[in-house]
């Protein structure tokens, strides 16, 4: 599971930083569902929930796809409690002219991720005829609190945020209050912000998904290293934890060392040549991204030994760099163009369809059997493959290039 | 006081300098001994060597700027910015290599001059100054790569960050060891070396002996954004992809290793050895943090303990000549 | 009421290399106004410093209120109502009036500050100043300097002083101000507090003082009731006896004029152009008061100023405005701070010798350290310094051979015109003779010298004439006779007839 600011950008740290509060509520907010629904088995929720069955199904869709991916034979969803937004509540005509006007609190193009949010969102827009008013937060919670009052003040029919820190939920509130409808997107904020609905990967699917696959990897037993970002930020913490949890229902799976690769290659190469010399016998490492899986690998091909099974975000470069060999990984993503369902989400509101409070997106999950197929030659390295985003699209932002 | 007294005095100060750092790498170098027996084997003093090569290359550079009383924060930004200028101009092919290395030291000649051309003729605090061009650097990088600094470094380069030496020494270590010695033949045998320590001990009094001490700190500050330029260089090429990520530990750790090693923050005082044993500490340290798994928050708390230390240690040195310059004068 | 609020009894005081204090005897009576006179460098700065609890004295002790006390520290002395207000203002300028004048003593009630009593206790000390229609809140920055230092006074005043000490409150001030702060001082004397007032102004004295003190070389020259004195009599006692026999007459200077400056006037300065034309071996003094401008026109001369108009020749060739301009010109400044200006302490004593021209002793940007130490043993023996080698810190030497560094390092690169600026100060006595020897040896081998000195007699001693410094301006010149000091003296202090 990946967050925005963990992509690739020279503001990174900062981004993350910032950002983690967000996550860091997103824990809390998992925890006290889970809570309430092995109390409850989800039946008082279910109470006031329109079509709960329904969405529920489309919530565990998105488990079902990965653990088919990665070939898990043990993997369920964690209690969640799904419901369907009354959709009439928010059904309106343009506020002016005759097309919708959607306001864009975004995170601005920082680093990769941020560019392909933002731009696949604004593509997207332009498929439908609706009119986009953007705001760049620059990857900066204040910055995105001053955005969403201005954007708020020019009335919009809806708005869009790619929520930046919890400290902008006020600010959210306040736009909810004057009746325009907000959907979140690729992140959460507490139910206070009352917005209508939250478009996201689940934060502890690919934990734990990871670590099931090196579970039924080794056979239950072995020892893994678990790498992880950035130590106490909330993003990387709670995949790790996830992982943990995981890997405490295999008794005979070791967790022989824990260490932070600063979602950097460099770091998880150092990191990895300081794990051969420690940990010779390591059968499985567990990272939380593809940039620190990069790394161990060309640690392991230095020192001329075999890179145990790894996981991570499927990241273009590394599955070039992995092309040919018989290294064993299982990848996921946190797609960035998953803007432009937060986009397809406000819209359904406004025409008074069904929308889901939380849309759990689905993305491809692979591992090495099928891995080769998705590197992509004429893209960049940073590309989170395979891409939905619209070919012309990835073109344009040279993060292609025309074939 | 007598000449001899005086003498053995001024060797114990300048030995003073030396020997609490010393006293830390031995102190680290046991704890390793006990805690993490593999330490010693030959894959993890490898490691150990890397690291004293990247970080010690940047640390010569900080040192150079240190004697002049200034800081440099934008070393980081130089070495960012020379993995994205070599991948963008180079496109990833050793064709376009040479061209590439040209074109990241110009810009880090750019980055020095604004940085010196600030301190000096601006006079604007050399800590803001610099981290004013880290933050520069980073938005023209994000302006110029559309936020999305990716690439791959050629292949020819990568015997700098990967390559090995009659099999077992890394080339970092062996880079910076030549430019280890370089700094110490310019700042203890050339007339440019007693123009920085001139500088940086008494600017004033420089100045007055015809010293241009603008010039000075604008090449050390050149230098040190050339040096940035090269351990960004050798960073690349070690993984041989752009990683934007890697920008701000190393700017701290070059600091550190200066300041422990023994070279005072106020300008003027350090040579190339107390950077070197300083480079050799904080890298067996760091080891040694991963090799116990201990997490990232422990490895800040410790690098920031040390500084403090090494900082708090310094007041010391400083103190003996004083002492016995005061006695001088009242006998 | 005690006969002395406060005085001095037999106070010695030594500093490495000078005696600043010897057996003075003073007493400052409550109600009168008691004017402590004398050179620079004669003591007063030390005598107050001591009176104030800021140093304490070798021998003889402080009397306080007709006892003898000791003072610790300056927070003893304040405790005891003995509080001086400084010549350089300490007012915080970004703070209220109200706030300046309780600095330091705020009234509080329950932990809190009491607006009210403060108000009430700054009003009454202001009044006494007569600044009792200035607005407490005023930021003190805002007013006047004549009116931050009656501010200043206040706040002594607030303090319920039994003695006050003004060190040269005239400074900043002129004319009616002048006039104002003489009426505030009569009246608080009048009050019954001692004032202890330290000026070089000597056209207050029969104005303002009662009794008087003159203080020459750390010695009570003579103290009395200011009636018994005329400002020639002050002058002549100042200056006290003629030097000439330490120094004997300098050869005349028979070379042609090395450094010609006209029409010269320092960046930020509003004085009057000075001239001046310096023969190859001649000496030429520059005195003054402390700030009347004799450093900054050497600084100036130095290339160390920039000029706001005029020129400097040396040889017949002008000399660009810039320190390289000069020191290439062969105009080299050792300067009055030395151990700011002057040195490098941190370095050896051989490289500060070096460091003006480190070509000399290089080749291919390398030092030679054989050379190095060449040049160090030649200063060595030009100048007989004393070290225990060329790789000694400069900063473990003591101070007459530090200076000789300082002199030393221009040597090096044999300047036309060495310019000294207090080159004796700090320094021992035996070594004060070396440099003075130095000093006649460099003229008479055809250096052009200009030599400026707080020290009168030093000045008249070494030098073939002298320049006298006022504001700014050059205000007369004086050749060497047996009355040039005290015509000198006049001078500088603006009380030539």
């Amino acid at each position: 599971m990946t967050h925005p600011t963990r992509r690739r950008g020279p503001r990174r740290r900062v981004l993350t930083t910032t950002v983690g509060l967000a996550a860091l509520l997103v824990a809390a907010g998992c925890s006290t569902e889970q809570e309430g629904s092995s109390s409850s088995s989800g039946s008082s929720a279910a109470e006031d929930c329109i079509n709960a069955d329904e969405a529920q199904a489309e919530y565990t869709a998105s488990w079902t796809s990965v653990k088919e991916a990665f070939g898990l034979t043990d993997f369920e969803p964690v209690d969640e409690t799904v419901c369907q937004v009354d959709g009439e509540q928010w059904k309106a005509e343009p506020k002016q002219g005759d097309s919708y006007r959607i306001a864009f609190a975004a995170q601005g193009p920082t680093n990769s991720w941020g560019v392909l949010s933002d731009e696949a969102l604004k593509y997207h827009a332009k498929e439908l005829g609706v009119d986009v008013l953007y705001a760049a937060a620059n990857g900066d919670a204040t910055t995105q609190v001053d955005n969403i009052q201005q954007l708020t003040s020019q009335d919009p029919d809806a708005m869009v945020v790619v929520p930046m820190g919890d400290g902008i939920s006020g600010q959210v509130k306040a736009a909810v209050d004057q009746d325009i409808p907000v959907v979140l997107c690729s992140g959460l904020l507490p139910d206070s912000s009352g917005a209508v609905s939250t478009v996201t990967r689940q934060y502890d699917l690919l934990g734990s998904a990871y670590a099931e696959w090196i579970a039924e990897k080794l056979g239950g037993k072995g020892k893994v290293a678990i790498l992880s970002g950035l130590a106490g930020v909330p993003t990387a913490e709670y995949q790790k934890a996830a992982a943990e949890k995981t890997f405490a229902k295999y008794p005979d799976i070791k967790i022989v060392t824990t260490q932070y690769t600063q979602w950097s290659p460099t770091v998880a190469k150092t990191v990895a040549q300081n794990l051969i010399a420690s940990y010779p016998d390591l059968d499985a490492i567990w990272s939380d991204s593809g940039y620190g899986a990069l790394g161990v690998v060309q640690a392991y091909q230095e020192a001329g030994k075999a890179v145990p099974p790894i996981t991570g975000d499927s990241i273009n470069e590394f599955i070039q760099a992995t092309e040919g060999t018989d290294v064993q990984y299982a990848l996921s993503t946190f797609p960035p163009e998953m803007s432009s369902t937060c986009l397809d989400t406000a819209l359904d509101l406004l025409k008074g369809e069904p929308v889901l409070d939380k849309v759990y997106v689905d993305s491809p999950s692979f591992t090495d059997a099928d891995g080769a197929q998705y590197a992509r030659d004429d893209c960049d390295g940073g590309l989170l493959v395979p891409s939905s985003a619209p070919e012309d699209l990835l073109v344009d932002l040279k993060m292609c290039k025309a074939s | 006081m007598t000449t001899a007294t005086t003498g053995s005095a001024s060797v114990l100060t300048r030995l003073s300098t030396v020997l609490a750092p010393l006293a830390g790498l031995v102190l680290v170098l046991v704890l390793a001994a006990v805690t993490t027996p593999q330490m010693y084997t030959p894959d993890v003093v490898r490691i150990v060597l890397f690291q004293v090569g990247i970080i010690g290359i940047a640390a010569l550079g900080q040192t150079l700027v240190l004697l002049t009383g200034g800081i440099d924060l934008s070393i980081s930004g130089a070495m960012a910015m020379t993995s994205v200028v070599l991948a963008v101009t180079t496109g990833g092919s050793d064709g376009r290599l040479v061209a590439g290395v040209l074109l990241s030291l110009a810009a880090g000649l750019a980055v020095g001059l604004l940085n010196g051309g600030l301190v000096v003729l601006r006079g604007v605090p050399p800590f803001v100054a610099t981290f004013a061009s880290l933050v520069l650097v980073q938005g023209v990088v994000i302006a110029w790569t559309g936020g999305a600094p990716s690439g791959r470094i050629p292949a020819g380069l990568s015997w700098l960050g990967q390559g090995r030496v009659l099999g077992q020494v890394p080339v970092p270590v062996v880079v910076f060891a030549l430019l280890a010695l370089a700094a110490l033949v310019v700042l203890e045998r050339t007339t440019a070396g007693r123009r920085v320590y001139a500088t940086g001990f008494n600017p004033d009094a420089a100045r007055l002996s015809g010293v241009r001490p603008g010039l000075v700190v604008v090449g050390c500050y050149v230098a040190s954004s050339l040096l940035g330029v090269v351990a960004g260089m050798v960073n690349a090429s070690y993984i041989g992809y752009v990683d934007a990520a890697l920008v701000r530990s190393l700017n701290l750790d070059s600091i550190a290793a200066a300041v422990i090693g023994g070279v005072a923050l106020t300008g003027g005082r350090g040579r190339v050895g107390n950077t070197l044993l300083g480079t050799v500490m904080l890298a067996v340290l760091l080891t040694w943090l991963i090799q116990l798994g201990a997490g990232a928050g422990a490895r800040l708390v410790v690098s920031g303990a040390v500084i403090v230390l090494a900082v708090f240690m310094q007041g010391r040195p400083v103190r003996i000549p004083r002492i016995t310059a005061r006695e001088k004068d009242t006998t | 009421m005690p006969e002395t609020a406060l005085g001095a009894r037999g106070v010695t005081k030594s500093f490495p290399g000078v005696r600043a204090l010897d057996d003075v005897t003073l007493a400052c009576a409550p109600g009168r106004v008691h004017a402590l006179l004398g050179e620079n460098g004669a003591g007063k700065s030390t005598l107050v410093r001591i009176l104030t609890g800021d140093e304490s004295p070798d021998a003889g002790t402080v009397v306080v209120a007709d006892r003898e006390t000791r003072l610790g520290a300056p927070r003893e002395a304040l405790g005891l109502g003995i509080v001086p207000v400084y010549q350089e203002l300490t007012v915080l300028p970004e703070m209220s009036v109200l706030d300046n004048v309780l600095l330091g003593q705020e009234r509080s009630r329950r932990g809190l500050l009491d607006r009210g009593a403060q108000r009430e206790l700054a009003r009454a000390a202001l009044a006494r100043v007569s600044l009792e229609d200035l607005p407490l809140g005023t930021r003190t920055g805002e007013l006047s300097l004549a009116n931050q230092q009656l501010v200043e006074i206040a706040r002594a005043i607030a303090r319920r002083s039994s003695v006050l000490i003004l060190d040269e409150p005239s400074a900043v001030l002129s004319g009616d101000k002048l006039q104002a702060l003489h009426d505030v001082v009569r009246a608080i004397a009048a009050e019954g507090t001692a004032v202890v007032y330290i000026t070089h102004l000597l056209e207050e004295v029969p104005a303002l003082a009662d009794d008087l003190t003159v203080l020459r070389d750390g010695k009570v020259v003579s103290s009395g009731p200011a009636t018994d004195y005329t400002t020639d009599r002050i002058v002549r006692e100042m200056v006290g006896r003629q030097v000439d026999q330490v120094f004997p007459d300098p050869a005349p200077p028979a070379g042609e004029v090395v450094l010609r400056v006209s029409d010269l006037v320092p960046v930020g300065s509003s004085a009057p152009p000075a001239h001046l034309e310096v023969r190859a071996g001649e000496i030429v003094g520059l005195a003054g008061l402390v700030g009347a401008g004799r450093s900054r026109f050497l600084r100036t001369l130095a290339g160390a100023r920039g000029r706001s108009q005029g020129g400097v020749d040396v040889g017949g060739r002008r000399v660009r405005g810039s320190l390289t301009g000069a020191i290439a010109a062969g105009v080299a400044l050792v300067p009055e701070e030395r151990k700011r200006d002057g040195l490098v302490l941190d370095l050896t004593a051989a490289q500060n010798i070096t460091l003006t021209d480190l070509r000399q002793v290089s080749s291919a940007g390398l030092v030679r350290t054989a050379r190095e130490n060449a040049a160090f043993d030649e200063e060595r023996e030009r100048l007989g310094i004393k070290a225990s080698g060329p790789g000694q810190p400069t900063r473990q030497l003591s101070g007459g051979n530090q200076q000789k560094i300082a002199i030393a390092k221009w040597l090096r690169v044999s300047p036309r015109v060495l310019l000294l600026d207090e080159p004796t100060r700090g320094v021992d006595i035996g070594a004060k003779s070396e440099i003075y020897r130095i000093v006649r040896e460099l003229a008479a081998s055809g250096m052009a010298i200009v030599i400026a000195s707080s020290e009168l007699a030093e000045v008249i001693g070494l030098a073939h004439r002298v320049l006298v410094f006022r504001d700014g301006a050059v205000v007369g010149e004086v050749h060497r006779d047996p009355d040039s000091a005290e015509r000198i003296m006049h001078l500088a202090l603006g009380t030539a007839s």
